[in-house]
């Protein structure tokens, strides 16, 4: 009897000795094969691996989520190590000890473990210029190494903003069905849904909008034929209904007012070319929100009548307004396309405005589209109030669907601007800043010209823009497949504060802060356009 | 009254009962799964049609379902149904879902002391087939409906002893149910609270399911899952104007039988316990009644099924069906076989956009079009959807699936912008469904987007069923990223508009007039716009077109043509150019022959349909077919 316990506790002791020394085991041999391959000799002549997405040569924030990749290079087995290692400028010739992480696969796609990419990060973060490096080795048929040039990645002093907030759909024609406001982590790859609209009777959700990259003030359009057109406003995490769309929205830095667009928005469709959308504003114009009197109101520089405005954005002392602006090209507001719509090009101007007295001056333009013989859209001011991104395409007031879209800054101290040479031959639109003005988020078909993905970008103090760099993914191949496009990111330092259920219970809610539109068009088209012109109705689910 | 729940599948404790209840379930399982394989075919419907529920592999796609109650049935159930791409798959699959709802329903009935009743068990096949029939979209419905009898099959068996246990029990199906299968928990629950009233009674389960049909939908729409209280109660249940296609009131007849039976067996019982007859002795009797007569009871549910499966398969609508399957084959034979004799009122636009597919690749567009019925909109289905919301909505619902047969005929033509968009709608309205992930990146491909394709094309890869050939084809791009040696890609851009040009919505003939001006030899356009043409009656822009016959490339020109050109020669009383062609005696002939009946028979269609029927003679002064002549 006792034998036979000595023999179990002995086979116990045996298994247990097994189970923690095989994965050190593992661990060991991996690392020794690691050791052997990375001392492989070098592919001839000597280049980098191809990756995807492409995060070579790029700034990288120092609480960015793992910058997982995929080897494009044929191989049977795939070593990366990823190290780090202070800067030959920063006057650090070498630090002894420093974090490793080193993969060995079968499979070309390399995911790095988010806990020990946190601690490299942090610890290359003690350093002044830290760069990381990648080093990949690639096992061919013949089961023979190649090493490749190491991918260097430059880590960042300035973090950018840990959250950003998309809009995700499919790519949008006349239907929808599901729409999502998303909110994605940075520095990890935690996602949360701040609003679905399979709870919301399908509703379209546009555009969110936030005030100086905080959620305390923030509000999304809702468009509906069950709970109609609002806007939800979220107030110091408290969510209200606002019983009018808003369009395009800029909150004040006061928090006090709210600019809008009120767009009358036209599809139509092209028969031959890359892109086949197109919209237009038949009519559009400016007004604001006042909190403190929970009124709607215009001024006539913001909303003249011969004019079209929209794409309102703060200076972020709070004492101009910017927006763009056209003269109608058409004389007939009610065809479809109009007449000359690939003519109609935005002024970018700017309006002083005093919050205290709610009085408006008189409207300027800042670079006019006659200069750059292109149509200016998106205006976004750095938080420190030094550079204005824009974008400018050929026509119109839609950049999104403008393969030749692309990303200007303009430098508000010399009042000098420029293309930025990370544009793409494709369609760049939507960018935001986040708060510490040291990085840029936008929306680009770069990858495939179809669907829009989310960018990522330093800027240095000089203002110059970085190469660009896709927001990572926990699945390195998820973009290959995904189906949706990511729109309006949003830049934000906190997350947003109101739980999915409160804004659906608030969307659904017959209690809303009745508001009159002071902003009116003429009647709606009576001819020409059908239904299918009409932009976007909802689908069915 | 019967003692606590009694789960005894399949059999009734008696010697004969033994056998004979499986086997009459196995015999009643093979028939059916005889009648889908044979009758119904799912497979032909199943990649036509966008009804069927899609199913991915990959990650992405399972996290849209895990996020609210009641995806992972619509998950399960796309995962199930990729079995009808194959002839028997959809069969064994249909059948082995409604055996097992039949099998739930036996055990119901022993659990609720109805063993004299057992043959009920099969009325859900019965009531069910009239669903069976009408295929699309309600399948994940059945999914649904076995999950929540599943989930009581669950709780009879484990929910034995006290009330704390029995009240944890349901808790845990409950919350498990009420995530997988959504609103159909609801009738679990009601089941639940049904027996537990019923069979003991317990009142504080009782209470507690039916308090739990209010509170646990209420608690997920409301801190959980981001939907919307109405769907937090009614996701997955068959109620009008849910995600499915078709009436779904067959199926909710399904849940309404097993609630009457439930409730009608709790009241027989308490009936048989008032006059102090125990329900074991009740029982008993009828098991001895029972095997008295155990082929009659068998042999009336059979008929009754098979009056069933006559009474509401609705052959016509199958040949519909038919149709679309065949057009998604390129069998154009096939199409104009099924076509062929189609009533009127099943000889939809689609049916006749088809068929006048089908009619121009087998090269008999010009010379057989009138030989069906046809309508100005038959050419290509009309793509407005109307100014008011209400007119919209009318529209939206009659064209559910359209946007998903709309597509093909564009881009054949060459207007691949037009096929895109189309496309991007039915992607938007079924979500991608592999046959939209192919002509996406189809179009992408003809225009030259290797980029955007290669998206479709990877999404594609995760469908179990179009793996090997998408990875073949993404292979291939590696190589040759824009195809150029694929064949209907070069057909495609070879007729593709360089141009924009602004057409109005459904102006065919401009559309290939457009076509036309940009690629002058584009034999479809050119046949499509004269068929527009001839189908409007307008012989005068008809005559002005001839002369593209040489460009175009003719040997001979078509009957159609011949006869439409000497209508315009007799209505003008001049010669039209007809561009070097002559117009054959037969032709001649007919034409001679049908001047003479008009007049002779006072223009009587019906007496000239059968001679003149397929002719454009015909079609002129009558403005219809002569299929479409009404006998």
């Amino acid at each position: 009897m006792r034998d036979r316990w000595v023999v179990l506790s002995l086979a116990v002791a045996a298994v247990l000795a097994l189970a923690i020394a095989a994965p050190v085991g593992v661990r060991i041999l991996r690392w020794r094969e690691l050791g052997r391959v990375l001392h492989a000799p070098r592919v001839k002549p000597s280049r980098p691996p191809r990756i995807s997405p492409d995060y070579t040569g790029l700034v990288i924030p120092p609480n960015i989520a793992p910058l997982n990749f995929a080897v494009l290079e044929r191989g049977s087995r795939y070593c990366v190590n990823l190290r780090w290692m202070p800067r030959p400028s920063a006057g650090f010739i070498d630090v002894a000890g420093r974090a490793e992480i080193g993969i060995m696969s079968d499979s070309p796609a390399v995911r790095f473990p988010l806990r020990r990419w946190r601690a490299l990060l942090r610890e290359a973060q003690l350093y002044p210029s830290p760069m990381l490096t990648i080093d990949v080795a690639v096992r061919d048929d013949e089961g023979k190494w190649h090493r490749y040039a190491p991918i260097d990645l430059e880590v960042a002093e300035e973090p950018i903003d840990p959250y950003l907030v998309n809009r995700i759909i499919r790519p949008l024609y006349n239907y929808w069905t599901n729409i999502e406001i998303r909110q994605r982590c940075l520095e990890s790859f935690e996602e949360r849904t701040v609003v679905h609209n399979r709870a919301t009777a399908n509703a379209c959700l546009n555009c969110h909008s936030f005030r100086q990259n905080h959620t305390d003030r923030m509000t999304l359009g809702v468009r509906s034929g069950r709970v109609g057109s609002a806007t939800v406003m979220v107030r110091d995490g408290r969510a209200e209904k606002i019983g009018t769309k808003f369009g395009y929205t800029a909150w004040h830095p006061s928090g006090l007012v709210a600019a809008y667009s009120v767009n009358e928005v036209r599809q139509f469709f092209h028969t031959a070319g890359g892109e086949v959308r197109d919209v237009v504003d038949l009519d559009s114009g400016l007004a604001y929100y006042d909190l403190r009197t929970q009124t709607a109101k215009t001024a006539p520089a913001i909303n003249a009548e011969d004019r079209l405005e929209t794409y309102p954005t703060w200076s972020p002392d709070g004492k101009w307004l910017y927006f763009c602006s056209a003269a109608f090209p058409w004389q007939n507001r009610h065809k479809l396309p109009p007449d000359n719509y690939d003519r109609c090009r935005y002024d970018l101007r700017r309006v002083s405005y005093d919050v205290a007295s709610d009085r408006w001056g008189e409207a300027e333009t800042v670079p006019s589209s006659a200069e750059l013989g292109k149509s200016l859209l998106l205006p976004r001011i750095s938080p420190d109030g030094r550079f204005l991104l824009f974008c400018a395409c050929d026509y119109g007031c839609f950049p999104i669907y403008q393969p030749n879209s692309d990303l200007y800054m303009l430098d508000l101290k010399t009042g000098r601007y420029s293309r930025l040479d990370i544009s793409s031959p494709r369609s760049e639109s939507w960018h935001s800043w986040s708060s510490n003005s040291c990085w840029i988020a936008f929306s680009s078909k770069r990858r495939d010209g179809l669907f829009t993905r989310t960018y990522l970008a330093y800027v240095d103090p000089s203002g110059r823009v970085h190469k660009p760099f896709v927001v990572p993914q926990e699945d390195p191949t998820f973009y290959d497949s995904c189906l949706d496009t990511y729109t309006v990111p949003e830049l934000i330092a906190e997350p947003v504060p109101v739980r999915s259920q409160r804004l659906v219970n608030v969307i659904a809610s017959p209690q809303e802060v009745k508001v009159e539109s002071p902003v009116t068009f003429g009647a709606p088209p009576t001819s020409g356009a059908t239904a299918s012109d009409s932009p976007w109705m909802p689908g069915r689910r | 009254m019967p003692a606590g729940p009694q789960v005894i599948p399949m059999a009734d404790g008696t010697k004969s009962g033994s056998w004979w209840v499986p086997a009459r379930f196995a015999v009643c399982l093979v028939l059916l799964c005889l009648y889908v394989r044979y009758r119904v075919e799912p497979h032909i419907g199943f990649p036509t049609h966008p009804g069927f529920p899609n199913f991915y592999t990959n990650t992405a796609f399972l996290r849209e379902f895990v996020s609210y109650p009641g995806g992972l049935a619509t998950y399960v159930s796309g995962f199930l149904l990729q079995a009808c791409s194959w002839a028997w798959g959809g069969p064994l699959v249909i059948t082995a879902i409604v055996g097992l709802i039949c099998w739930c329903t036996d055990v119901l009935i022993v659990a609720m002391g109805g063993s004299r009743v057992r043959g009920l068990a099969f009325v859900p096949a019965i009531v069910l087939i009239p669903s069976i029939n009408a295929v699309f979209g309600q399948l994940a419905l059945f999914v649904t409906l076995l999950a929540a009898l599943l989930g009581l099959v669950f709780y009879l068996g484990l929910a034995a002893g006290g009330e704390g246990r029995r009240i944890a029990v349901f808790a845990a199906v409950g919350a498990l149910l009420y995530y997988v299968a959504g609103g159909a928990f609801l009738f679990f629950g009601l089941l639940a609270a049904l027996f537990e009233l019923f069979t003991k009674p317990r009142r504080l389960p009782a209470l507690v399911c039916l308090l739990s049909l209010e509170a646990v939908p209420y608690v997920a729409a409301t801190y959980l899952f981001t939907v919307s209280l109405a769907d937090a109660y009614a996701e997955g249940l068959p109620l009008p104007g849910r995600a499915t296609m078709g009436p779904v009131y067959w199926v909710a007849a399904c849940y309404g039988f097993l609630l009457a039976l439930t409730l009608g067996l709790g009241l027989w019982g308490l009936a048989a316990a008032r006059k102090g007859r125990p329900a074991e002795r009740k029982g008993g009797r009828a098991t001895r009644r029972r095997r008295d007569r155990p082929l009659v009871g068998s042999l009336a549910l059979l008929v009754l099924g098979v009056l069933a499966a006559l009474a509401t398969f609705d052959a016509n609508a199958h040949r519909v069906i038919r149709v679309d399957y065949f057009t998604w084959r390129e069998d154009w034979e096939g199409v104009l076989r099924e076509a062929r004799g189609l009533p009127p009122q099943y000889y939809t636009e689609v049916v006749n956009q088809h068929v006048n597919l089908a009619l121009y690749e087998t090269g008999r567009l010009g010379d057989e079009m009138f030989a069906y019925p046809q309508r100005p909109t038959g050419l290509m289905l009309d793509s407005d959807l109307g100014r008011t919301v209400g007119e919209q909505t009318a529209k939206m619902g009659l064209r559910t699936d359209l946007w998903f047969q709309l597509g093909d005929l564009d881009l054949r033509l060459g207007l691949a912008n037009e096929s895109e968009h189309e496309a991007h709608e039915a992607l938007a309205m079924h979500g991608p469904h592999p046959e939209v992930l192919k002509r996406l990146a189809l179009v992408n491909l003809a225009k030259g987007q290797p980029d955007a394709a290669r998206v479709f094309l990877n999404a594609l890869r995760y469908s179990p069923l179009h793996r090997t050939r998408t990875e073949a084809v993404l292979r291939r791009m590696a190589t040759d990223p824009y195809l150029r040696d694929d064949a209907f890609l070069n057909r495609v851009r070879s007729a593709m508009l360089t141009r924009d040009h602004p057409f109005p919505h459904n102006a065919l003939d401009q559309r290939c007039l457009g076509l036309l001006q940009d690629h002058p030899q584009n034999r479809m356009a050119f046949e499509y716009l004269m068929a527009w043409y001839l189908l409007n009656r307008d012989l005068a822009a008809f005559a002005r077109q001839l002369p593209r016959l040489k460009t175009v490339g003719y040997r001979t020109m078509p009957c159609h043509y011949q006869q439409a050109v000497l209508l315009y020669e007799k209505e003008t009383t001049r010669a039209s150019d007809r561009a070097g062609y002559s117009i054959s005696p037969d032709v001649l002939q007919e034409f001679a022959d049908f001047i003479q009946a008009l007049q002779a028979t006072d223009s009587d269609a019906a007496a000239l349909a059968e001679r003149f029927g397929d002719t454009y003679l015909f079609y002129y002064v009558f403005g219809i077919t002569g299929a479409m002549v009404q006998p």
